[in-house]
């Protein structure tokens, strides 16, 4: 009898997949976002950290050294692209000493091959246009089905790295997908006072929040990227705000706050300071807390006007 | 019998457990290569082209201006200088290394255009054992500022004590680094290098034969065997002190052949201190605080010299110096710089380039963007050779056009 009992259990442990002792998958990303969609579909197989935290400028992150320790021992990385980290992650990936993570392996993915991106330049593009991403608008995580393409790209190379947990991975990524569907179905229903409503950004990283949800960017407090704005183009921007009814204008957190308070003294203008990244806020720790915190703030500005 | 069945299923079920897994980390490494790694655009390397320029003046005399600016890309005199134009070129070579070079051009007081290959080397990517090899001619990992390029320094000038132990450009040469990412739970780098000796950029060493150090000529010392190289150490460490603050720590050492005889050692000993604090929220990257210092110290052995006129002992010559830097990145695009340097070396009073030295310099800088910037710098400086202080006001522009990889932290 027990003879049997003991047999029995060695066969079952034989048959359950050995992974399941093994260490977790490390994943490494350079921002919370990533970060966030990655948990969502690793679960618990996953271990994932970010390089970055979601009220810095990702444009303007240091290279630490402790981000060389975390690349050394990552089994994934996981990158925004489009030049977005381009003044600091290719230091960093030099001196990580870790194959895994290198261009044209499974372990280094690019996010932006696989998202739908704006505002690709057409024509020439250089520096005297300002900070330009020659490569399209890289702040494409706040449209809903391009935080499903990620996850799809996030999905292929998990189960690529662990085979054996393909059918968690695609059931986690499913369940999100879910997710996403449903609550993008309430966040326009919540956002349909708003639609075709007319807004400034202070850079020009809000463009697939506008696409999502059908607003109408008709400015930036920049006058060029990364150049800051001059009286006279604050001039300019003021009747831009009264001729087109402007709705509100949007700056992220890290921005220097003082331009939009002058134009709301002047023309009234609500001034809405956001995270553009989970972890921005407190209490924005997934994708969801900061599509929802968005959706809230924006719908504050329904029948203030 | 029955503990020898369950001995046999254990070590079955180890033996099942542990093969897939041995065996997708190896497929790991075999895998198609479906992912494109930006195709099209790998195939040209990152070129720039950053230019310095300086101008400016002071209350002496060119001829004591140039040995208180020993740096060979320092403002040389009174009127513009070309400090450094430098070309940039860096690439993967394949899966296994990555390759770069720096070509630096400068126009000389006397208005002649000159050329100096400053460093080109290649860096493996991904070694066993969290190990890098680099190999070339290359700047010795020596302190923080050594290493660096001037168009990066936040000074218009190179410190005292790197022109002294250096010399105006920096210790390098060609050779070989092996370095290792140590295992403690905090960013820890052992370096270890040789480098050929000989040459203008290893002053405290080999050096230039026919040149003079500390009033005794430099022989033609050859290389004989691999005593007669220049072996570097380092031990670079950095700690995220907060979100918000790092800290590098490094110490570092030099032990190499001098000319001045046939079996003459020079030591030289160093110790660098990196701090900055920039918050989570900034505007392009500001408002921001270092704090950099360095201290050096060298022994240099030098042997009996007497041409007649002069009798010169057997003695150990021992020279030290620091800098240490102040920067205030106050508002987004300014800089403010406060930088103290002293140097001695034992026994050299009138020897400008062992006398005692105090320099102190103060200084604001404006970037309009991270591609180009504008300084003034103030100095006020002492030396034992010279009877008076030298004040001088020196400005400098720099541009950058091209793709330039980041620096390290």
């Amino acid at each position: 009898m027990i003879r049997r009992v003991f047999f029995s259990i060695f066969i079952l442990l034989n048959l359950l997949p050995p992974h399941v002792l093994w260490a977790k998958i490390n994943v490494v990303t350079t921002t919370e976002d990533l970060a966030a969609i990655s948990r969502e579909i690793g679960g618990y197989q996953v271990r994932v950290n970010s390089l970055s935290k979601g009220s810095q400028d990702t444009h303007f992150v240091d290279p630490r050294p402790s981000m060389i320790l975390k690349l050394k021992k990552a089994d994934l990385l996981v990158f925004v692209g489009a030049e977005l980290e381009a003044g600091w992650l290719p230091v960093l990936l030099q001196s990580a000493r870790n194959g895994r993570i290198l261009p044209g392996e499974a372990g280094y993915l690019d996010a932006s091959q696989s998202v739908k991106i704006l505002g690709k330049p057409k024509g020439r593009v250089d520096r005297s246009m300002g900070d330009v991403h020659g490569k399209g608008n890289p702040h494409y995580w706040l449209l809903p089905s391009n935080a499903v393409k990620i996850a799809k790209a996030v999905l292929n190379r998990l189960q690529t790295l662990e085979p054996g947990s393909k059918k968690l991975f695609e059931a986690n990524f499913q369940t999100f997908r879910e997710k996403v569907g449903v609550k993008t179905g309430e966040w326009k229903r919540l956002m349909l006072p708003l639609k075709g409503a007319k807004i400034i950004e202070y850079h020009m990283s809000w463009e697939y929040l506008a696409h999502a949800f059908d607003l109408t960017i008709v400015g930036q407090v920049e006058p060029k990227p990364g150049i800051p704005p001059s009286p006279a183009h604050l001039g300019r921007l003021l009747s831009t705000i009264k001729s087109e009814n402007v709705r509100f204008l949007i700056n992220e957190n890290f921005r220097e706050q003082s331009s939009g308070k002058f134009l709301s003294e002047k023309t009234g203008v609500r001034v809405l300071r956001l995270p553009i990244s989970v972890g921005g806020e407190k209490g924005v720790k997934t994708w969801f807390d900061l599509m929802d915190y968005l959706v809230e703030k924006m719908t504050e500005t329904i029948g203030g006007q | 019998m029955e503990f020898k069945k369950v001995y046999f299923l254990l070590i079955l079920y180890l033996a099942i457990s542990v093969t897939p897994c041995i065996a997708l980390s190896s497929a790991n490494n075999q895998l198609p290569r479906p992912y494109a790694a930006g195709a099209g655009n790998a195939l040209n390397p990152k070129i720039s082209l950053d230019a310095l320029f300086s101008g400016g003046g002071a209350n002496e005399k060119d001829k004591e201006i140039k040995t208180l600016q020993g740096g060979a890309h320092d403002p040389l005199k009174k009127g513009f200088t070309l400090q450094n134009l430098e070309l940039s070129m860096s690439a993967a070579v394949d899966p296994y290394l990555n390759g770069e070079a720096h070509i630096v051009f400068q126009i000389d007081d006397m208005g002649e255009s000159t050329m100096e290959v400053e460093e080109v080397f290649l860096t493996t990517l991904s070694l066993p054992w969290s190990l890098q090899v680099k190999a070339g001619q290359f700047f010795t990992e020596f302190g923080r500022l050594n290493p660096s390029h001037p168009h990066t320094w936040a000074f218009v000038d190179q410190p005292v004590v790197n022109t002294r132990m250096f010399g105006g450009d920096g210790l390098r040469n060609t050779g070989v680094r092996i370095s290792w990412l140590t295992t403690l739970p905090w960013y820890s780098e052992l370096f270890f290098g040789f480098q050929n000796a000989n040459g203008d950029t290893a002053l405290s060493f080999l050096g230039q034969a026919g040149e003079d150090f500390a009033g005794r000529p430099l022989l033609d010392r050859e290389i004989n065997n691999t005593g007669d190289l220049l072996y570097s150490g380092r031990w670079l460490n950095s700690f995220d002190l907060s979100d918000t603050a790092t800290l590098n720590l490094g110490f570092s050492g030099l032990t190499g052949p001098n000319s001045s005889g046939s079996d003459k050692t020079t030591k030289i000993l160093g110790g660098d201190l990196y701090v900055k604090w920039k918050p989570l929220l900034t505007q392009k990257g500001w408002p921001f605080v270092v704090w950099q210092t360095e201290g050096m110290s060298r022994s240099y052995e030098a042997s009996a010299y007497n041409n007649g006129t002069t009798a010169l002992e057997d003695e150990t010559l021992r020279d030290w110096g620091l800098y240490s830097q102040l920067l205030w990145g106050f508002t987004p695009g300014w800089v403010g710089g406060i930088r103290y340097e002293a140097a001695e070396g034992d026994g050299g009073n009138t020897d400008p380039l062992r006398d005692f030295r105090r320099r102190i310099s103060g200084n604001i800088t404006w970037y309009p963007t991270e591609f180009s910037k504008f300084r003034v710098q103030f100095n006020h400086d002492d030396a034992k050779h010279l009877e008076n202080s030298v004040q001088s006001v020196w400005f400098q522009f720099e541009f950058m056009i091209g793709a330039h990889a980041a620096h390290t932290f």
